[in-house]
Formats: C-alpha cells, structure tokens, sequence
C-alpha cells in the first residue's frame, strides 16, 4: 500500500469512527445536573475528529505521492507470524482464567520466541536450549515470586 | 522442534497433575481473597486489611486483600459472583452498595450475595464547616440556609451516598442546601480548606488535624447514636433536629452459592476476628464501633438500614440527576 | 537547621540508610519492569514497614517511592516501552540512543536528571513547602480547568510528522475515555451493555498494549523477510563507557535544559491527579519549542532525556508537598505513602509543620538521602541494566510481555485487563503501520477525563456562567499562556511550510 492509500484509508476509517462516537451518543442517558450534560463532550470531540478526518482524506487526495508508484507492490501475502502472534495473545485472554498462569504463559513464551526468531533458528541449539529454558523457568518464577512475595494472586487455573 | 514441544507439553502436565493431588477437603486449606471492590489507600481500603489481618490469624491461612476497582463498586461485586462458590474469594462493601442498583444501573446488591457477617460499622460521619463561615452550630446553619434558599453549597460527589445525605438533610430540617459535586473525600477537603465549598461531610478520622487546629468544625454527627470516642460532636438530636443517619457499616459477603458450612466457619472467622485485641484497637484509633453481627442478622441490619436512611430518599435522588 | 536534626534523625541509625538502598533498588527494578509502578510496589512494601520505627519505616517507603519513579526510565531506554505514562516522552530519544550502542550513557544522563530533578524539589520542599500548599488551595475546578487546557494544548504541539494525525490520534484517546461510568452522573457511557466496560480502560493495560504488545507484533510481522543472519547482526554491540557516559561541558548545557523542566515538573507535581503523568511530556515538548537545534528531538539528543527525566523526579516532590502540608494525596502513589505514614502515627496535614515536629525534617532528610542512594546504587548497575541487551530480543521481548500479562492483571487484579492490553496492543500496531503517533493517544486519554469533570463541575458550581473563568486570577493567567502557546504553534507550523 502506498502512503497516500493508507492516509485515505485510515482517514475514513477515522471518519466513520467519529460518526459511530455522535450516533452512540444519543443512547446516553441525560441528566440535568450540569448545564453541559454527559453528551456535550463526545459530541464535540466526534465533530472535530470527523472534521479533522475529512481534512486527512482530502489533503491526502490532493498531494502528490512522492513513492515511486507500489515499488513495493509485493503479491500480497499473509503474514502467517503476525497472525499467528495475534491469535495466540488472544488465545491467552480467552484461557487464561481456566488453564492458569504458569502453564498459558509457559506455552505462550515458547510459541511467541519461535514465531520471533527467522525460520531455521532453532537448528542452533544453543538459542532452542536458552529458549525452553527461559519458558520454563520465568512464569512459574513471576508467579512463585509474586505469590509469596507481593501476595497477589495470578490465575492458578488446572494447578489450583 | 516437534520434540521439544512434546516435552515441553509432558513437563507442564506433569506439573498440573502434581500440584493438582495436594487438595485437601478440609476448609480453608488455601489462602483466601478478600475482594476490596474500591482502589487501594482509603478508609474502605484500610478496614479490609485490618479485618484480613485479623482473620488470618483465626484461619490460620493468609487472607489477601485485591482491590478490583471500578464502575461504583459493581466490578468487584461482579468478580465474585463469577467466581467458584467455594468461599475462597469474599467480597466487602459499605452503604455504597445499594446506589448503582437504585439508579438502575445493575441488579447486583447486597442481597445478590450471602452475608458472612458485619465486623464493624463506621459512626463517624460528621457534617464539617470551615470556621471562618460564621456558622455557630448546626439551627444556625438550618436557619441560614433556609433564610437564603440555594445559596450555601453542599460539597460532596454525585450519585454516591453523601448525595442522598443531602438531600436527607434538606428535608429532614427543612434546610435548603444546593449540592455541588467536588469529587472524593481528598477533594472535598480541599475545597473545604481552600473556602471554595461551604459544607461537606466526612469521616473524622480524615480530617482530624483540622479538627485539632479548629480550622473545621463539626457541626453535627450523622448518625443515630453518639460516638463515645468522640464525645464533643453533638447528634442532631441534641439539638432537636431528627437525626441523619449516614453511619457506614462494613459488610462481608460471599457467592451466594457457598455452601452453609463454609459460610459458618467465615462467619465464626469474623465474629473471632472482630474481638481480636489487635483489630479492636485499629478501631478505637481510628474512631470505628466494634460490631459481631452475623448472617441473617446482619443482612437483616443492612436491609433495614437501607429502607430507613436511603430508600425513603430514592425518587428525589433519582430526580436530582 | 531543621533539616539537619532531620538528617540527624535518619542517620542515628546506620540500618536505615541499609533500608534506604533496599528501597531504592527495590523501587528501581518495579519501575522498570512494563506495568508495575511506584504504586505497585509501595502497595506491596506497605506491609513491610509495620514492624519498623517510624523513622526507618518512612525513610524505606521514601525509597520505594524515589527508586519507583525513577526506574522507567530503564525500560523505555532499553526497549522503547515506557512502563508508566511518566516516562513516555524518555523512550523518544532514550531508545534511539540505544540502538545507536550508547545505551549506557543514554541511562547515566537519565540516572544523573533524575537525581538532579530530585534534589531540585527537595531543596524547594523543604524551604517553601507551606507556602506552595497555601498557593495550591487556591485552585478551583475553574483553574484546574484552564491548567488542564494548558496542558492539553502545550503537549498536542508535541506530535511528530502530520499534525493532523496527532490530533486525531489524541481526540482517539479523548474518546477511549469516555467509555464507562461518566464522573458527573454516575451513569454510564460507551459500554454498549458490557459489564466489565463499566470500570472504563486503565492506563496500565492501555499503556503497555500499546507500546510493549504493538512491539511484539511488528517484529513478528518481519519475522518472513528476515534471514537468520539479518538476525544475528541485529543486535547493537553497545559501546562501553564510562562515569555517566557525558562530558564536563555536555553536562553544563544539559543543566540548562534541566532547571525549567524541573520547575515545570515542581509545579504540574503540586496539582492532583496530574503530576508525573504529564509533566514528563510538557518538559519534552518545552526543551523541544526552546532549543536552538529543535530537529535533533527524537533522533536521540541528550536533551531529550535530561527534560523528562528531571521533571518527572521534580513532579515528586510536588506531590509529596500537598501531601505533607495538607494532608492530601494527589494520586495513587501519595495516598499509599500517607496510608504509611499514618501506620506510623504521623498525620500529615498542616499540624505536622506548626508542631514543630523535627519528624517532617526526617522525611525531608530521607527524601533526599534516597536520591543520593538511588544515584549510586543505580550507577554501579547501569552496566548490568546494559547487559540486558545482550540477549537476544526474540528471546527477551516475549519476557517483557509475560511481565507486561502481570503488569495489567494486577493493575486491577482481573483477566479482563490482559484483554484489554490485547486489544490495544493490536491498535497499537496498527496506528504505528498507518503513521500515527501513540504518545498524543496516551496524553488525551489520561488529560480528557480531567478536563472534562472539572469544566463541568465548574458550570455546576456557577449555574452554567463562564463567568468565574474571566474573573479568577489565576485561571485567566492560564488561558492568557494557553492562547499565546496556540498561537506560537500555529506560527511556527507555517514557518516550517514556507
């Protein structure tokens, strides 16, 4: 995507937020306690937003793009590590009360390292070693020390 | 690769399984939290680590103090009721309880839990001016108001208790105070230094040095019996006025799908920890009544209290939002 | 001469400058690590200081505090991630120094602005503490609201690249903030029916999501185009150096960035619930619209770190002025310090200066023996705090987020907020692929509410007149300031179009 591409894009999307922020405004309750109201600041912040919207869009139709036209116009491709990075932090959320702290974040840590170092990294075995390692050793460190350290509680989950 | 996520996978189940086979049966064999549905460092805050401490020494395991704050105490509620009924996460709350449900804004209130007990309830809420507002006592500052409709200001925050005890005091001795919000309890102070509101109420313990320097006088107690550890603060009554009662109780509750049994021993747990020398001494310092009511009892207090200080005051509340 | 009886006090015993340094480093490794705060670990060092003497027990909850607010700086230097809003504005040049290699001498000027910040506030504490609380009762919601005004406007001329991207990242944050219980009616907006929206978004989850998670997401997205050697080279062999890593003559003109970034951190201190939050950035933003060479801003200039590093340490000691004078704590950290004072049997409030209680001195005196602990406890770690670099980010970056998860969770002890922190990590990687800056989003998140309760509140107070605003002297000041900074910004937008 070129960089004026995604201003108008982005602006749009902006624009349609500051819509949805006026329209969600009318399901506030009023009250009388103040002469503004609860509404009178969402109002005034989607006016302005969707008027600095529209000002994004139009000045990025007008300008001329500098980039050389999609010189980077990659087949597009999906990024398999980012998703994947994306689905397991919301896998973590959605089983983190159940599964608990020390085993979710065990399997996050390792999963996440391996979805960060290039493909072929683990062939050294010394990275694979220190990667374990440190999946291993720090959840059940954060959660031992802040358990009987600080007394906070992380989700015990199936170790409960 | 494949190998080090089978073993990784066979070291975390194996961890599972051991840790898993240490459940006892009898309770409580594991630390308890008690959830403090407001942010850590008020008086609420401070009451629940008083009572945590003294109920760990009763149960002989830790009781953990987690503040969960937010939406006018109904997201700490909302924590426990959908926690396991198994009586290791308790909730606490005050007089604040009932106000998200009388505005309408959720059906969880006291009675959404079972009652463990009341430990202590907080006599202390005094109605306080500046000294140099010229108010003698509390019929010059009814006769004041009432001479002068809408002009003295009633500093306190919105839709919570001391708004209702606005308005309870407006109609109760035919006052006519105007409430304006000024925030919380580090707020009201504040303005009440700063000269910038007239009137507000607080729990003595919160501004005792003004008190001492006669910078604030308390003009009256809002309760309906005197606090002994504070015999200079007269009752509205002492002047006949009917008094306002904004005394604050200190509730313990749990899910309400707790088992009786459970439910038993926390309770004896509070009314243990409710005589223990050590929390009855946090109370006298800090000015609080010592109470032991359990269960039904205690529900039955909290219920009827609500019905007699803050039920009969809803339609004008409700209106004044 | 107080203040020596104070020092006095505090060293009559040598175990309490033993406190001091656990303190110190305690504070300082909380600090640094992404979502935990001074709050958090004065809240969890609280207990620890029940069995002490008074003297000792404030002396160690004082170190707590200084080594708290001071360890941000550590993670936004090292990993770009501020760990609390008061160190935003650390991470613009700080972490660009330190891809550069000159991590160290980005930490030791940090390190040496936060003592000198320190210091600045503790001499002006301990000489004009009750006059400034006779200035701050003074304010008003209608001059909070100006305040407030003032630095909305003083830090939205602080976002790079396209101005109108900044705003709109800002009026983002404004609108985040409107989700959940409306401070002035006490029902609730933009929860759409969810419960758990009620509690509206903390600023730890959304903070950390959007620096730290955002991080891990884009360098999963160059995972493909990368190659294992591309890698490896990665890393920044970081140079080694010496002292604080800068000269005689580099640390007399960072002195002159220094002083007006520690008075503006003394003053925004003093005002509750805004202090440290933005005084970083109202430092960075004014060192920026001051300085002769403005365009070396963001590509790591000292000057960048001296600003907000010395005005956040200042913003301390405003705070512990209000404190101490009246009684009143101005956030979450203050009101744990008061719980432990009180613990202690000293009340603050205005009796502890006119009883001539020599224990004040002895705060004072711990303040700043903290901040002389903290300068060379932290000096001799800087070298280790380096050596965290040397593992590899792949590795070291999944740590930082399984610390950010604890971070969160116990910001509001609830899995909700890891969620939360989830989900603006995501926006966050979005906004920086689309070119848009996330301190302005941070800024109106934390300044909206502010604004908007006290504007309100303050037509509620005047039955809905503008009039008190015009009439009051200081909240005129403040908008006579706020127009002239507008109309400065204005000016010099045009100025660098022609």
């Amino acid at each position: 995507m070129s960089e004026s591409l995604k201003d108008k894009l982005s602006g749009l999307v902006f624009l349609a937020f500051s819509i949805f922020i006026y329209a969600a405004s009318y399901s506030i309750r009023t009250t009388k306690a103040d002469s503004l109201g609860p509404q009178f600041f969402p109002r005034m912040v989607a006016v302005i937003m969707g008027i600095l919207a529209v000002i994004q869009v139009v000045t990025a139709f007008t300008r001329k793009d500098k980039s050389i036209k999609e010189s980077e116009s990659k087949v597009f491709a999906i990024n398999w590590p980012l998703i994947l990075s994306i689905a397991l932090l919301i896998a973590y959320c959605y089983f983190l009360k159940e599964v608990g702290f020390i085993v979710l974040t065990t399997i996050y840590l390792f999963c996440q390292i391996y979805l960060l170092f290039p493909k072929g990294s683990f062939a050294n075995k010394k990275l694979l070693l220190i990667s374990v390692i440190a999946s291993l050793v720090v959840p059940a460190g954060i959660y031992y020390l802040f358990y009987y350290g600080f007394q906070i509680f992380l989700p015990a989950g199936i170790l409960g | 690769m494949k190998k080090a996520f089978i073993v990784m996978l066979a070291l975390v189940l194996a961890m599972g399984i051991v840790s898993s086979s240490f459940a006892a049966d009898k309770f409580p064999s594991k630390p308890i939290q008690i959830i403090c549905p407001v942010k850590a460092g008020g008086d609420t805050d401070r009451n629940t680590r008083a009572l945590a401490q003294a109920m760990s020494k009763v149960l002989g395991v830790p009781v953990v103090v987690a503040n969960v704050d937010g939406g006018a105490t109904v997201i700490g509620m909302e924590q426990v009721l959908e926690s396991d009924p198994d009586g290791y996460t308790l909730i606490i709350n005050g007089t604040d309880i009932f106000v998200p449900k009388m505005m309408g804004t959720t059906d969880v209130s006291l009675d959404s839990f079972k009652t463990v007990g009341i430990p202590l309830i907080d006599n202390t809420t005094v109605l306080v001016v500046h000294k140099d507002s010229g108010y003698k006592d509390l019929p010059d500052l009814v006769a004041k108001s009432a001479a002068e409709p809408d002009t003295i200001e009633y500093g306190g925050k919105i839709g919570a208790t001391n708004q209702i005890c606005g308005i309870a005091m407006n109609r109760e001795w035919k006052a006519a105070m105007r409430f304006v919000d000024v925030g919380n309890n580090a707020a009201k102070v504040t303005a009440l230094l700063g000269r910038q509101t007239n009137v507000i109420n607080l729990s003595y313990s919160l501004a005792l040095d003004y008190f001492k320097t006669g910078e604030f006088v308390a003009l009256c107690l809002l309760g309906s019996e005197k606090n002994e550890l504070i015999p200079d603060v007269k009752l509205a009554s002492d002047y006949g006025l009917k008094n306002v009662d904004f005394s604050k109780f200190f509730w313990v509750g749990a899910h309400p799908n707790t088992p009786d049994e459970i439910i038993d021993i926390l309770a004896d747990a509070v009314e243990k920890a409710s005589k223990d020398p050590e929390f009855l001494a946090y109370l006298k310092a800090n000015f609080l009544t010592p109470a032991t009511m359990l269960k039904k009892d205690a529900q039955d207090y909290a219920m009827k209290f609500y019905a007699d200080t803050m039920d009969i005051y809803k339609e004008e509340f409700l209106a004044a939002q | 001469m107080l203040l020596l009886e104070g020092f006095k006090n505090v060293l009559s015993q040598p175990v309490t400058l033993l406190l001091i340094l656990i303190g110190d480093v305690a504070g300082l490794i909380f600090g640094a690590i992404p979502g935990l705060s001074a709050f958090t670990a004065l809240a969890i060092m609280l207990p620890l200081t029940f069995a002490m003497q008074p003297v000792m027990g404030i002396s160690f909850l004082m170190s707590v505090y200084v080594g708290g607010v001071s360890g941000g700086f550590i993670s936004a230097i090292l990993l770009g991630i501020p760990g609390t809003p008061s160190s935003i504005a650390t991470c613009f040049d700080g972490h660009e120094l330190a891809k550069r290699g000159e991590a160290y001498r980005a930490m030791g000027v940090a390190l040496l602005f936060s003592f000198i910040g320190g210091i600045f506030s503790a001499v002006i504490m301990s000489t004009l503490a009750p006059l400034i609380g006779q200035v701050a009762l003074r304010f008003s919601p209608y001059e909070y609201t100006t305040v407030i005004l003032l630095a909305l406007t003083t830090v939205s001329a602080l976002a790079e690249g396209s101005m109108v991207k900044g705003l709109l990242s800002c009026l983002l944050g404004v609108s985040l903030s409107f989700v959940g219980i409306d401070r002035l009616s006490a029902y609730t907006r933009y929860t759409f029916g969810y419960s758990s929206l009620r509690s509206g978004f903390a600023i730890v989850p959304l903070l950390i999501g959007l620096f730290a998670v955002s991080q891990v997401l884009t360098n999963a997205s160059k995972r493909n185009s990368t190659t294992i050697e591309e890698a490896e080279h990665q890393i920044v062999a970081q140079k080694k150096m010496r002292g604080f890593g800068i000269s005689i003559k580099e640390f007399f003109s960072a002195l002159k960035t220094s002083i007006p970034a520690s008075i503006i951190g003394l003053v925004v201190g003093i005002l509750p619930g805004i202090g440290g939050n933005i005084a970083n950035l109202m430092a960075y933003t004014f060192a920026k619209k001051t300085s002769k060479t403005p365009e070396e801003f963001g590509h790591g200039t000292i000057h960048g770190i001296v600003a907000p590093e010395s005005a956040n340490n200042a913003s301390v000691g405003g705070a512990l002025i209000i404190l101490l004078t009246l009684g009143i704590p101005g956030d979450n950290a203050t009101s744990m310090i008061m719980a432990g004072f009180q613990i202690h049997g000293i009340a603050p409030g205005p009796l502890l200066f006119s009883s001539g209680n020599t224990l004040v001195y002895a705060i004072f005196a711990a303040f700043i023996i903290a901040n002389i602990i903290m300068l060379v406890s932290a000096y001799f770690g800087l070298p280790l705090f380096s050596k965290i670099l040397s593992l590899r980010t792949e590795i070291l970056l999944p740590i930082v987020i399984a610390f950010c998860f604890v971070g969160s969770f116990s910001s509001n002890n609830r899995v909700f907020e890891i969620g939360v922190m989830v989900a603006f990590g995501i926006l966050g990687f979005i906004m920086k692929r689309y070119k848009y800056p996330l301190a302005p989003m941070v800024v109106g998140f934390i300044l909206a509410p502010m604004l908007e309760e006290n504007l309100r509140r303050s037509l509620m107070r005047s039955k809905g007149s503008f009039e008190p605003f015009v009439t009051s002297p200081i909240a005129v000041t403040f908008l006579v300031i706020t127009v002239a900074v507008l109309l400065f910004t204005v000016y010099s937008e045009f100025k660098k179009k022609d």
